[in-house]
C-alpha cells in the first residue's frame, strides 16, 4: 500500500523515517508533498539540499511550498554573505548544532507550525559524536512535544545502524523503514513509497 | 561536437580543441592526483577526465554524484575564467582520509571535528590550487581561486553546489573520479565547471597554443 502519511502520523508526535539512500530525494520530495497538503503550516530543516536547488525541487514535483518555511544549515558553508529571507533562515552550517538548535527554537517561538522536517539526522553525525547528536535531538525532541506539532526526523537506511539512530528509538513514537518501488514507464520513473513499521 | 551561444554567433569546438581540453583535465587533475600522492604517501589512480562542452541543464545527469552524504570543498574561481571548483569525498573515505593524514589506524577517525575539518579543508585547498594552477599555466591566463569552504551534502546535491557560480545556459565542464587503491575504497572527485564566458577566453587560449 502506497505510503499515507495521515495514516502513519496517526497520534504520533515524534516519527523517525528511515529512507532508502537510492531513493532518498524522490521520497523527502513525497513527504514534504503529503506533509504541504496535511498542514497549514510547516517547518523544515534542510541539512542536505542547496535552499534554492531544494525549493526549485520541491516547486517541480507540486509541493505546497507557500505552507514551508526553512532553517537551512547547508547554504551558508557555500555561499557565507547569504542573508535570510522571508521563508529561510541560514545557519552557518550542521556542524553548529547550537546555532541550529537556536534557530529551530526560535521559529517554533514564532510561528505555530504544525509539523517540522529535520532532513536529516544522519548529516548531524558526520561532524559530531553520537552522544552530543543524541543530546541535541533530545533537546529538540522535548521542545517540540512543548508545542502542537508534529515532528518527522529523517535519516539514511545506510545509517540505521549507528549508536544514535539506534537511541532514538527511545525517544520517539514510531519509527518507519520505507520502501522504495521504481516503476520504468517508457521515459519515466515512477517512485511510490510504502510504509515498514518496525523497530530499529 | 557540442554548441553553445554567446551573443549572436556560434561556437563549437573542434576536434583539436577537445583533444586540448581533454589534456587539459589530465594535467590538472593530474597534478591534484600527484599533490594527494605525496599528502598520503600512496598511489593514487585517476580515471580518464571528462571534458566537454556542456548544456548547464544535463550537468546534475553528468555530474552526478553518490547516494550518501559526501564531504569537501567548494571554491569560486575568478581572474579569466569564472567557475566553480569542487573536490569530494564520500564521508566515508573522508574519514579514512583524515585517518591517513593522522597516520592512525583506518577507523579511529568516526567524526569530523573541528582539527579533521581543517585537514578535509586543506586538502581540498592543495587540489584546488594544484587542479587550477596547472590549467592556467598551460592556457597562460590568470585564474585564481577563493579560499575552499568546507561543505557537507548529500552526495546527488553535488551539481547545485557546482552550479552555484553559473548562470549560462552552456559551461565547459572537467570531471575526474580518483581512487586510493592501497585503502580500501578511499574515492573522491574533482569537478571544475567554468561559465560560458570563460569558454571563449579558453579557446583563444588554446588556438594560440595549436
Amino acid at each position: 500500500m502506497p505510503l499515507d502519511l495521515k495514516r502513519e502520523i496517526g497520534n504520533h508526535r515524534v516519527i523517525v523515517l528511515v529512507i532508502p539512500n537510492d531513493t532518498y530525494t524522490e521520497c523527502m520530495i513525497e513527504i514534504s508533498k503529503q506533509l504541504g497538503n496535511l498542514y497549514q503550516k510547516i517547518c523544515y530543516v534542510s541539512l542536505n539540499k542547496l535552499f534554492t536547488a531544494l525549493l526549485n525541487s520541491f516547486r517541480n514535483n507540486g509541493v505546497n511550498v507557500d505552507r514551508f518555511f526553512f532553517v537551512d544549515a547547508i547554504t551558508k558553508s557555500a555561499l557565507p554573505g547569504i542573508e535570510d529571507t522571508f521563508n529561510c533562515k541560514y545557519v552557518s552550517s550542521a556542524s553548529a548544532l547550537r546555532e541550529l538548535g537556536i534557530a529551530i527554537n526560535n521559529e517554533l517561538n514564532k510561528e505555530i507550525y504544525r509539523a517540522l522536517v529535520f532532513d536529516s539526522l544522519s548529516t548531524l553525525q558526520i561532524y559530531n559524536k553520537g552522544e552530543v547528536v543524541t543530546e541535541f535531538i533530545r533537546y529538540m525532541i522535548a521542545r517540540i512535544r512543548l508545542s502542537d506539532c508534529v515532528a518527522i526526523l529523517t535519516c539514511l537506511e545506510s545509517d540505521t545502524d549507528t549508536e544514535l539512530i539506534k537511541n532514538l528509538g527511545m525517544f520517539s513514537d514510531k519509527v518507519i523503514h520505507l520502501e522504495a518501488h521504481v516503476i520504468l514507464e517508457d521515459d519515466t520513473t515512477i517512485v511510490t513509497f510504502e510504509a515498514r513499521g518496525s523497530p530499529i | 561536437m557540442r554548441i553553445y551561444n554567446k551573443g549572436d554567433s556560434m561556437y563549437e569546438l573542434n576536434e583539436f580543441q577537445k583533444d586540448a581540453l581533454r589534456e587539459l583535465g589530465n594535467l590538472g587533475s593530474g597534478k591534484a592526483s600527484s599533490e594527494l600522492s605525496e599528502l598520503i604517501n600512496s598511489k593514487v589512480n585517476l580515471e580518464v577526465p571528462f571534458v566537454d562542452l556542456v548544456p548547464t541543464k544535463n550537468i546534475p545527469d553528468l555530474v552526478g554524484g553518490p547516494k550518501r552524504l559526501v564531504v569537501g570543498t567548494y571554491s569560486q574561481i575568478t581572474g579569466d575564467v569564472m567557475g566553480t571548483l569542487v573536490v569530494i569525498f564520500p564521508i566515508k573515505s573522508a574519514l579514512m582520509l583524515v585517518d591517513i593524514l593522522k597516520k592512525k589506524p583506518i577507523g579511529t577517525c568516526e567524526v569530523l571535528d573541528v582539527d579533521d575539518r581543517n585537514r578535509i579543508k586543506d586538502v581540498g585547498e592543495i587540489l584546488s590550487s594544484a587542479y587550477l594552477e596547472t590549467f592556467a599555466s598551460f592556457l597562460g591566463i590568470h585564474a585564481t581561486y577563493e579560499e575552499p569552504r568546507l561543505v557537507s551534502a548529500f552526495g546527488e546535491s553535488l551539481p547545485d553546489f557546482v552550479l552555484l557560480n553559473i548562470k549560462e545556459d552552456y559551461a565547459l565542464l572537467l570531471k575526474t573520479n580518483f581512487q586510493i587503491p592501497s585503502t580500501e575504497a578511499l574515492e573522491g572527485n574533482f569537478v571544475l565547471l567554468l561559465t560560458a564566458k570563460s569558454i571563449e577566453k579558453i579557446i583563444d587560449a588554446i588556438n594560440q597554443k595549436l
